[in-house]
């Protein structure tokens, strides 16, 4: 076991449900109730101190229970070390928004929502960003189709606030 | 739909973007103008999103490598280089030294590409046009370097799984040695005609800069985190691709401000310079790609004439590569900060799920901050300072 999740283990002890390391960077899985306060440590503790969130992945496994992964990828400048803290929520739960612990995790977390429609509480401005607003569905969930039907001409009309299909 | 709600009353409200000449891509960025203060802003991006990442996962690992071409379009090899080495490490294979020696080169020289790209359209937003002739005559160099090595200019698609598509054609030694000879002369030139330049440095000394602190949590990387004063280059701290093999230093500034950033990027020109010298130097003989039937196309001859290259041939075609169940998180240090590929393999011979992690998407959303207060003619150097590439940036 290497230093890092040895580490992670004795300061959060039962929080840590597994522990990955056969691939690289090495991950942790933790419940989405006790993400803020991990990554709070993570972030500002020793021997931790990750202070850059790079990405926030969101895997769709159609089938499985609980349905989504939600990935956090984490860099530490100062340790020159890599994590990914891993958490599952289902289709209707939500994670905490980390925008608190990173500024940074802003627009992550948004473009989380609009492609994998996993809610993030807590955000400030939780829109699409990506899509446009009025987009109906979010794209990298699996039973998206991949190959669209033909949409339905539309116009649209600013003004009245209206929109008319013709089919 | 996209609302802007006023801060202040008495302002104006001005749209720049989605298309305008100052943006460089397909941004949107609506300004609220006190006179020409920017008191508050917002963006909007999106406009060029065509679902990249979707696509990951109906193509095979190879044939997923044109589309990185289409990322990140200023400095297209670095994204397949990135690719690539992602996928290796998912596969646990490492690429001959030749082919990595070569792989080095050639994301040098796009390096060098880049920056000529973002320094020289910066300084034409500000206004210095002459700059912009100087550099885009040696990227234009670079390019033919490029074309006749690869094939094309800007879609290269130059990696594959395991290595590189083919081996260099002759001359290509002199050629990159007569590349080394050129370019400096072209960065002296500016260097001559911009950094102790009085109207350069007022336009953009205290403009746009940012705390080291604060750039590290937005999730910043590359010249303009390393202009903030973090001597932070993967290169050096997670060296890959026998990037250890060579000597190079990593130039950082103090203020992280838009003359910084540019200094950080003239320097890395230079830093460039010397890693190519050394690599041509040095170059190793031997195969540029991976000796495995399983991940790399049989040579064209064994193909037609023995029944194992025609079934290697055949496999690799109809079915692609196959990895082992997994998942791979693989950073590289590109011209923009930290292009990251995460893959999610389920054994099959598609991703099953490949999440890019473009440099850009984290430095564009502290836009708003660095612009407050400043004035618009500011808005747009620190625009051109961030190289926000709107297809890395939207996928």
């Amino acid at each position: 076991m290497s230093e890092l999740i040895e580490s992670i283990k004795n300061r959060f002890g039962g929080k840590i449900i597994s522990v990955q390391e056969e691939f690289r960077p090495r991950s942790i899985k933790v419940a989405a109730g006790d993400l803020l306060e991990i990554m709070t440590v993570l972030k500002n503790e020793e021997p931790f101190r990750f202070n850059q969130i790079l990405d926030i992945a969101g895997v769709d496994f159609l089938n499985q229970k609980p349905r989504f992964l939600v990935a956090y990828i984490l860099l530490s400048t100062i340790k020159n070390k890599r994590l990914i803290v891993e958490t599952d929520v289902d289709e209707f739960e939500s994670v905490p928004s980390l925008t608190g612990v990173w500024c940074g995790a802003d627009w992550f977390e948004r473009e989380l929502y609009d492609m994998s429609g996993i809610k993030v509480k807590g955000h400030p401005n939780l829109k699409r960003i990506l899509m446009s607003e009025d987009f109906e569905g979010h794209p990298l969930r699996k039973d998206f189709p991949v190959r669209g039907t033909t949409p339905p001409e539309q116009r649209y009309a600013p003004w009245d606030k209206r929109r008319t299909r013709e089919y | 739909m996209f609302t802007f709600e006023k801060k202040k009353k008495d302002t104006m409200v001005l749209n720049m973007g989605p298309s305008h000449n100052a943006t460089h891509g397909t941004l949107r960025i609506v300004l609220e103008l006190d006179g020409e203060k920017i008191v508050n802003s917002n963006l909007e991006i999106g406009y060029l999103h065509r679902g990249i990442e979707k696509m990951a996962e109906q193509r095979t690992y190879n044939g997923f490598i044109p589309l990185t071409d289409r990322m990140n379009y200023v400095s297209p090899i670095m994204n397949n280089i990135s690719y690539a080495l992602a996928v290796e490490k998912l596969l646990g294979i490492e690429v001959p030294k030749r082919g990595q020696y070569l792989r080095v080169i050639m994301n040098e020289l796009t390096r060098i590409a880049d920056h000529l790209v973002a320094v020289g359209t910066n300084v034409v937003d500000i206004g210095a046009l002459t700059n912009y002739f100087y550099f885009f005559k040696e990227r234009e160099r670079i390019y033919d370097l490029i074309e006749k090595f690869v094939g094309a200019r800007l879609t290269t698609s130059f990696t594959r799984v395991g290595g590189i598509a083919r081996d260099v054609p002759d001359g290509f030694e002199s050629d990159v040695k007569s590349l080394l000879k050129e370019i400096p002369k072209s960065i002296q030139d500016v260097d001559k005609l911009l950094t102790k330049n009085r109207i350069f440095m007022d336009r953009t000394i205290d403009v746009g800069s940012m705390t080291q602190e604060k750039a590290l949590e937005y999730g910043f990387t590359g010249p303009v985190l390393r202009a903030t004063g973090l001597a932070w280059d993967l290169r050096k701290t997670q060296p890959y691709s026998s990037y250890e093999d060579f000597q190079f230093d990593v130039p950082i500034g103090e203020n992280g401000d838009t003359y910084d950033r540019y200094l950080v990027r003239m320097e890395e020109m230079r830093q460039s310079l010397r890693i190519i010298q050394q690599a041509i130097d040095n170059l190793p003989g031997g195969p540029v790609s991976v000796d495995d039937p399983h991940i790399t196309l049989p040579p064209k001859e064994d193909v037609y004439n023995t029944m194992e290259g025609l079934i290697h041939h055949f496999m690799l075609i109809m079915y692609g590569i196959k990895a082992k169940p997994g998942y791979v998180y693989f950073g590289t240090e590109v011209a923009n900060g930290e292009l990251g590929f995460y893959i999610v393999s389920d054994g099959q011979q598609y991703p099953y799920r490949l999440k890019v992690r473009p440099p850009c998407f984290a430095i564009f959303q502290a836009f708003p901050e660095m612009i407050q207060g400043h004035l618009i003619s500011d808005a747009v150097a620190i625009l051109g300072s961030l190289n926000i590439v709107a297809g890395e940036l939207d996928r």
